[in-house]
C-alpha cells in the first residue's frame, strides 16, 4: 500500500463517543473492507466491493458485473460535470445534510438503484427505499440521517478514542474528502454526489455499449485533474460477491451437461475452487483488519511496554534510538499525525 | 521464483536502475526492495521484486562489511540509492518509489543496520536455540489469473510481504493515470566508484533529545519483542489486551499479527502524540493503577516520555530473569 503525504489528512476519526451521542457519523476509511462490510451490516446481501488499481480495459474483466463505481477524491466544489436531474422519480438520489456520511450516502445511492438478480437488499434497505419513494432529495436525506440502523453501521467503524483532544489554538482544518457513486441507469451513465441537488447525467450508453467503456474516460479526466494537484482519490468497485459467483459456476459445470470434456471440466472445476479458496481468505482478512480497527490498543501498549520494562529492554531501545542520532521533530510529527 | 518462508524484516517500495554503458538508467516497473533472513542458509538477503508479477529478481546475500547501501547524490532529479560492494565495481541502483521522502534515510539506516548484524543475528539465534517457539510460515501458494494487472493479484503480494513493522497504510491511496507511483529519476552518469557520499543524518534543532516512540519501536523493538514472547505467562497478558479471536492460530502469531498491523501502528502513534502532549495521563489511569506507577503517571502528565519509559523500566522488581 502507498504512504501518504504528510500534508494529507487520513480518512478516519477517532471519537466514538461524540459520533454516537451526538447523532453525528464518523469519518470513513477508504477500505474495501470496511465498505464490504457495511453492506453486510445494512442487511444486503450478495454485494461486495473491491479496489480498483487500474482503470485499463482488462484490469476489470475479471470483476464483471460491476454494478457502480465508489470514487474518493479531495472535495473541490466544481460546477457538476453534466445536468443536473431533479424530475427523475425513479432514481434513488439523497442530499447529503450530515458531515461525514458521504461514504454511506454514496454507498445507498448504489445500492438503492441497483436492480441485478445477484443482490438482495434485505429488509432495512427495502423498507428505507419505500420510506423515501415520495420524498425529495433534501428530505430522503434527512430521512437516512435518521436512520439508526444505518448510521449505528456507518459509526461502527468509528476508531477507538486513546485520548481526549484538548481543542488548542492552533487547530489546522482537515482537508476534506469525498465519496461520489457512478453507475448506469436506464441506458444513461449517473453521477451520484450528495452535495448537488440531483444525480448528473453525464452520457448516454449505448445498446450495445459496456458503461464501463463509458465512464471510464470521465473518470480518467478526473483522476488527471485531480493528481495535477497532488489530490489523492481512491476507486473502489461495486461487484456480485466473488465466492458466490464462482460457486455458482462450480454448481453448474457439476450438475447441467456442458460442451466441455471431462478433464477439461475436471480442471475448470479446480481452478474455480481455488477462487472460492482465495475469496474465503479475503474474507477472513476483511474480518480481521476490521477487528483491529475497532479495537482499543491502549491497555495492549501500556501492558507492552510495561513488559519490555519489566524484561529490562526498554531503556536500551531508547538508547540505541539516541545512538543513531534518530530524533523526531515534535512540530512537525506532531502536526502530521495530530488525531482530529 | 525464489522464495523463503522468512518474514520481511524490512521493506521499502523502490524501482530498479540499470547501468548502460556510462549511464544509470531508471527502470520504469514497480518494485519492492527488501531484506529477509533465509530459512536455508540463516544469512540476509537483499531481494528485489517486481510488485506486479510477483518474479524476484534479486538475490544478494548480505556479508557484513562486504555490502553498503548508500544514497547518491549526484542524482539530482529522483532519489536513488546504491547497493555497492566495497571490494568490487559491482553495484546495483534504486530509485525510491514510496510517495514519503523522509522513509528514505531511515530505510537506508536499517538495511545498513541488518547488514552489520548479519554474524550477531547469527549467534543470537544460535544462542536462543530451544528457547524458542517456532513457528512454520506457510506462504500461500501464488495462483494465476488471466488480467496482468488482476488486483488480487496485488493484494496477495502486499498480504504476503506484509513487513515486520513498517506500517501499511490503507486509508488513502495515491493513484496517477500512469502506472509509476513516482516519477522515476532521469539517466546520469554513472558515479566514481570512489566518490564519498554523506550519509543522512539527523540532528535535534535544540539539543533537547525527543523520541518518536512508534518510530523507535518500530526500528528498534523487534528483539525485545522477541524475548517478551518467548515467555508463555508474558503472551498470555499480552492475549488478555487483544480482540478474541475464535480463527487465531497460536499466540505468538496472533500477537505479531496485530504488531504488524496497520490499525496497531496507528494506535502507537497516537499513542506517541499523546504521550508528548501530557494527554494521556487520564487514560493512563485505569492502567497504571498501582502506587509504583504514580512516578510513571507524573512523567506522562508532563509529556517526559522518557522519564515515562524510565519509570516502567525501574519497576522490575519483580523480575528475577527469565520466568516461565
Amino acid at each position: 500500500m502507498d504512504t501518504e503525504n504528510p500534508g494529507a489528512a487520513t480518512v478516519e476519526e477517532l471519537t466514538t463517543k461524540e459520533a454516537t451521542a451526538a447523532n453525528n457519523w464518523c469519518l470513513i476509511e477508504s477500505d474495501p473492507g470496511v465498505f464490504t462490510e457495511m453492506i453486510s451490516g445494512f442487511g444486503c446481501t450478495g454485494a461486495e466491493v473491491e479496489e480498483i488499481w487500474s482503470i485499463k480495459a482488462d484490469a476489470f474483466r475479471h470483476l464483471e458485473p460491476i454494478h457502480g463505481l465508489i470514487f474518493l477524491f479531495k472535495w473541490l466544489d466544481d460546477k457538476p460535470a453534466g445536468r443536473v436531474v431533479t424530475d427523475r422519480s425513479d432514481i434513488f438520489f439523497a442530499r447529503q445534510v450530515i458531515p461525514n456520511a458521504c461514504a454511506t450516502q454514496a454507498l445507498l445511492c448504489l445500492l438503492l438503484n441497483l436492480q441485478h438478480e445477484d443482490i438482495d437488499l434485505g429488509q432495512t434497505l427495502t423498507d428505507l427505499r419505500n420510506l423515501c419513494q415520495d420524498l425529495d432529495p433534501e428530505c430522503r436525506g434527512h430521512r437516512l440521517a435518521n436512520e439508526e440502523k444505518i448510521r449505528k453501521v456507518h459509526n461502527s467503524f468509528a476508531r477507538p478514542e486513546l485520548f481526549v483532544v484538548e481543542e488548542s489554538t492552533d487547530f489546522i482544518e482537515d482537508d476534506c474528502y469525498h465519496f461520489v457513486g457512478f453507475m448506469p441507469i436506464k441506458g444513461k451513465l449517473f453521477e451520484l454526489d450528495g452535495m448537488h441537488e440531483g444525480p448528473i447525467e453525464l452520457a448516454d450508453i449505448d445498446q450495445q455499449q459496456n458503461w464501463l467503456d463509458v465512464v471510464r474516460p470521465i473518470i480518467e479526466a478526473r483522476m488527471e485533474r485531480y493528481s495535477v494537484g497532488e489530490i489523492h482519490f481512491n476507486l473502489m468497485a461495486l461487484v456480485s460477491d466473488r465466492q458466490r459467483c464462482y460457486e455458482r459456476k462450480i454448481q453448474m459445470l457439476v450438475n447441467l451437461p456442458s460442451q466441455l470434456s471431462h478433464a477439461d471440466r475436471q480442471a475448470e472445476i479446480a481452478n474455480l475452487r481455488s477462487h472460492v479458496r482465495h475469496e474465503k481468505e479475503k474474507k477472513r482478512r476483511y474480518r480481521k483488519e476490521n477487528i483491529r480497527r475497532r479495537h482499543n490498543y491502549l491497555p495492549f501498549i501500556v501492558e507492552l511496554l510495561k513488559q519490555l520494562g519489566e524484561t529490562g529492554q526498554l531503556m536500551a531501545i531508547c538508547d540505541k534510538a539516541k545512538d543513531r542520532s534518530y530524533l523526531c521533530k515534535p512540530s512537525k510529527d506532531t502536526r502530521d499525525q495530530q488525531p482530529q | 521464483m525464489a522464495q523463503s518462508n522468512a518474514h520481511n524484516l524490512v521493506e521499502y517500495k523502490a524501482g530498479r536502475m540499470v547501468l548502460l554503458g556510462k549511464m544509470v538508467e531508471p527502470d520504469d516497473r514497480k518494485g519492492l526492495l527488501f531484506v529477509r533472513r533465509s530459512a536455508d542458509d540463516n544469512q540476509l538477503h537483499i531481494h528485489w521484486m517486481d510488485r506486479r508479477s510477483g518474479s524476484v529478481e534479486l538475490d544478494i546475500v548480505a556479508t557484513p562489511g562486504v555490502l553498503e547501501f548508500r544514497r547518491i547524490d549526484q542524482c539530482k532529479t529522483g532519489r536513488v540509492y546504491v547497493l555497492k560492494y566495497t571490494r568490487s565495481t559491482q553495484r546495483y541502483f534504486f530509485w525510491m518509489q514510496e510517495l514519503q521522502a523522509d522513509g528514505d534515510a531511515l530505510f537506508c539506516q536499517r538495511v545498513n543496520e541488518l547488514i552489520a548484524s548479519g554474524e550477531r543475528q547469527r549467534d543470537e539465534i544460535a544462542a536462543a536455540e530451544g528457547d524458542m517457539d517456532t513457528d512454520a510460515d506457510h506462504t500461500t501458494a501464488r495462483r494465476g489469473f488471466g488480467g496482468s494487472e488482476n488486483p488480487q493479484i496485488l493484494e496477495e503480494m502486499l498480504v504476503e510481504t506484509q513487513a515486520t513493522w513498517l506500517p501499511a497504510n490503507r486509508s488513502l491511496n495515491h493513484w496517477q493515470t500512469g502506472d509509476a507511483m513516482e516519477e522515476p529519476p532521469l539517466p546520469f552518469a554513472d558515479p566514481d566508484a570512489n566518490t564519498d557520499t554523506d550519509t543522512d543524518t539527523y540532528t535535534s534543532e535544540s539539543g533537547i533529545q525527543t523520541f518518536d516512540l512508534a518510530a523507535v519501536l518500530r526500528l528498534h523493538g523487534a528483539e525485545a519483542v522477541d524475548k517478551v514472547l518467548s515467555c508463555p505467562s508474558r503472551r498470555e497478558k499480552l492475549m488478555a489486551q487483544l480482540p478474541k479471536d475464535h480463527e487465531a492460530m497460536d499466540e505468538q502469531s496472533d500477537i505479531l499479527e496485530h504488531l504488524h498491523s496497520a490499525q496497531f501502528y496507528e494506535s502507537l502513534s497516537s499513542f506517541s502524540v499523546g504521550l508528548h502532549s501530557g494527554a494521556l495521563r487520564k487514560s493512563l489511569e485505569p492502567l497504571l493503577q498501582s502506587d509504583d506507577n504514580r512516578e510513571a503517571l507524573n512523567a506522562a502528565q508532563v509529556g517526559d516520555v522518557e522519564r515515562f519509559l524510565r519509570e516502567l523500566e525501574r519497576n522490575d522488581g519483580d523480575y528475577g530473569g527469565p520466568t516461565d
